[in-house]
């Protein structure tokens, strides 16, 4: 994909960058608003991924001269602020996506690549790795004909788990997603969790634990 | 008599001049009008001495006889009533009043004048003409009376004084303390989410007027410098989070990158946990100055709170194990509510991190649920070592922790953070019980949020 990245803070635009190209994407990035209108209508890009702080034109701003230009670039916001308002003010200008700063590189990259695919993927009621399947409707869990009964954490766990499968997520990551907020204790009850996710799902083994990385579910080879 | 209303002081105040000044008019009446009974006594007497001297005049027989007789019947009648002596210029005493046993004595004063004959005082005055020396007078017993009598009836009057003026002063304090009482309504109202709201200013261009005209400035002022120091909290916030972004971006860097030592690696994911918590302050803090300038934005949704409860128990059961606590809960079906979920979620999160936190190791936490009138109540206790008396009233504070020897993670902003984001709910968080034994928090929501109460709060 040809992605241009809008970020006026330089570190974190490399490091986005390098995330990006090492998912065998193209980048260019610019660092101030008015520049990246210039670049888009010079080029043809397939994503944007715009900081909504940027010095001058902000990226709200930018976003609504895009949308008036007629400009149909699939836009990705990243946002100091995680307000209610903001998003929504975001998705009304006609973003796409959306992601709170700070943020795992990796959820960025899979963000990216969901808004690469032609047709955006409808949300499936149905999660599936192996013969492991999680019907989100009603909570339920089979390992094949066998029902398991999971507690509300190791649902959110395993459906976080299961849309991404070969994804690899730090327990940093995993208790971003699964609490509220900051758990004081939050890598502890990521490791007892996943601990008992395992117990129940049972053999061959799903989860697999990618030393100092984290966790990730994928098919038995 | 310090903590009284202003309007019984004033009353007390005004009671006391009345009486005072009810004392004083008595005292001058006494005064004035003993002088003025004196001044007509005076006049009365030299009237009948006139008289007495007319009639010795024209009594005939006194002129063509060769000896002068004196005859009682000269003196008048309105003269016998009082004390009264006649001699000739032999200094003969020809007449003395009855009352009078022995003469008057004699001074040389012609003028009326006081003496003190008998055990009384005794006005009297010496009248000669024709050789004939009268002297007339009387004690002032009855003149002091009546001076008296005026005296006892203006002090029967202070009571009434005193009523009339208590009362009648309070009722008109009251009229005129009325704008004060309006004015403290009215800044009673004025709170930190409502800084924008000022006191209505009266027609008038009196002092009061003058008074709410300054409040309202100082309010102006207040307000200004309040919003700039949550805007700089909101601002610092924000500016704070690329930084982490860039830091969590280049940690994570580190971490994947399979060329690092292991040991790199370690560092690196423990280093990833510490933006995680930056991070997480960050946002508390933010949450925090929203709420301080009431634009903590609500998403409301209806949802059970034993649902977000589930989740928490979950947690409360992992984090009993290792400690060997025992996690009782008590749940109430159906807790639908109106709220923000993932703040109720939070605030639930919160008191169950403390309740395992601080507790004893093989202690007990118990959670209960259950809808109270139009309010859901989830109470949590603990068998923690309970907060010291003198620290309750901290426990709410930021960055207030009650054991802050790092024994227990966690950085005193959880409290704080539960409570208001209760309260911009139009609930609350509060510490029901803490002894030795047991120490239990409760949260308090309203089940739907269309209260009066939250509109402000969520603009």
């Amino acid at each position: 994909m040809q992605i241009l990245v809008v970020e006026d803070e330089v570190g974190l635009a490399h490091h986005i960058s390098r995330a990006l190209t090492l998912d065998s994407h193209e980048l260019a990035i610019v660092h101030d608003g008015e520049t990246a209108l210039g670049e888009a209508e010079a080029r043809h890009y397939d994503l944007i991924v715009l900081d909504v702080m940027l010095p001058g034109m902000d990226g709200f701003e930018v976003l609504r001269r895009l949308r008036k230009a007629k400009m149909e670039t699939r836009v990705l916001i990243l946002t100091a602020r995680g307000e209610v308002s903001d998003r929504v003010t975001g998705l009304g200008l006609g973003a796409d996506d959306y992601l709170a700063k700070p943020f795992a590189m990796q959820e960025l990259v899979a963000r990216v690549t969901a808004l690469g695919r032609r047709f955006p993927e409808k949300a499936p009621m149905m999660l599936q790795v192996g013969d492991l399947v999680l019907n989100l409707a009603d909570r339920a869990l089979y390992r094949g004909t066998r029902r398991i009964d999971l507690s509300s954490r190791e649902l959110t766990l395993l459906r976080v788990l299961m849309r991404e499968p070969g994804r690899i997520f730090s327990r940093t990551e995993l208790s971003e997603r699964v609490w509220e907020r900051e758990h004081e204790y939050g890598v502890k009850l990521v490791e007892a969790f996943i601990s008992r996710l395992r117990k129940k799902i049972d053999s061959p083994p799903l989860i697999h634990t990618v030393r100092h990385l984290g966790y990730t579910i994928r098919e038995p080879e | 008599m310090k903590h009284w209303p202003l309007r019984w002081k004033i009353a007390l105040y005004s009671a006391l001049l009345a009486i005072a000044a009810t004392l004083g008019g008595a005292v001058t009446t006494w005064f004035v009008m003993r002088h003025a009974e004196i001044a007509a006594f005076d006049r009365r007497l030299t009237l009948d001495a006139d008289e007495f001297f007319r009639d010795v005049e024209h009594f005939e027989g006194s002129r063509t006889t060769s000896g002068f007789v004196f005859n009682e019947v000269l003196v008048p009648l309105s003269l016998r009533k009082h004390l009264v002596e006649v001699t000739d210029s032999n200094g003969t005493l020809l007449y003395l009043s009855p009352r009078l046993h022995k003469p008057f004595p004699r001074d040389g004063i012609k003028e009326f004048h006081n003496h003190r004959i008998q055990g009384k005082t005794v006005r009297v005055a010496e009248f000669t003409q024709n050789g004939l020396t009268l002297l007339a007078g009387d004690d002032l017993t009855q003149i002091n009376q009546i001076g008296w009598e005026i005296f006892l009836a203006m002090l029967g009057a202070i009571p009434t004084v005193l009523l009339i003026t208590l009362f009648g002063s309070a009722w008109v304090a009251g009229k005129a303390i009325a704008p004060v009482e309006e004015i403290r309504q009215a800044a009673r109202t004025i709170t930190a989410q409502r800084l924008d709201q000022r006191l209505p200013v009266p027609p008038t261009k009196d002092e009061i007027a003058g008074l709410i005209e300054v409040l309202n400035e100082t309010f102006e002022r207040l307000q200004r410098s309040f919003e700039q120091s949550v805007r700089f909290s909101a601002d610092a916030s924000h500016h704070l989070k690329t930084p982490i972004a860039v830091l969590r971006a280049g940690v994570e860097e580190i971490l994947a990158d399979a060329t690092c030592s292991e040991n790199t690696q370690a560092c690196a994911e423990a280093l990833l946990q510490r933006t995680h918590h930056i991070s997480s302050v960050v946002d508390n803090l933010l949450l925090l100055s929203r709420a301080d300038a009431g634009r903590l934005e609500l998403l409301k949704t209806e949802f059970d709170l034993g649902e977000v409860l589930e989740g928490v128990l979950d947690d409360a059961h992992i984090l009993a194990e290792p400690l060997g606590l025992e996690v009782e809960a008590d749940i109430q079906k159906d807790l639908r509510l109106i709220a923000d979920r993932t703040f109720v979620a939070m605030i639930a999160q919160n008191l169950m991190e403390n309740a395992a936190k601080y507790n004893i190791p093989g202690g007990r936490i118990r959670v209960e649920a259950r809808t109270v009138n139009s309010s859901v109540e989830m109470i949590v206790g603990n068998t923690g070592e309970g907060i010291p008396k003198d620290r309750t009233g901290q426990l709410f504070e930021r960055f207030y922790r009650v054991r802050a020897d790092g024994r227990v993670p966690g950085h005193g902003l959880g409290l704080s953070l539960s409570r208001e984001l209760a309260r911009a709910h139009g609930g609350d968080v509060e510490l029901v019980r803490s002894d030795s034994t047991w120490t239990e928090m409760r949260m308090r929501l309203p089940r739907s949020l269309n209260d009066g109460k939250l509109s402000r709060n969520h603009q």
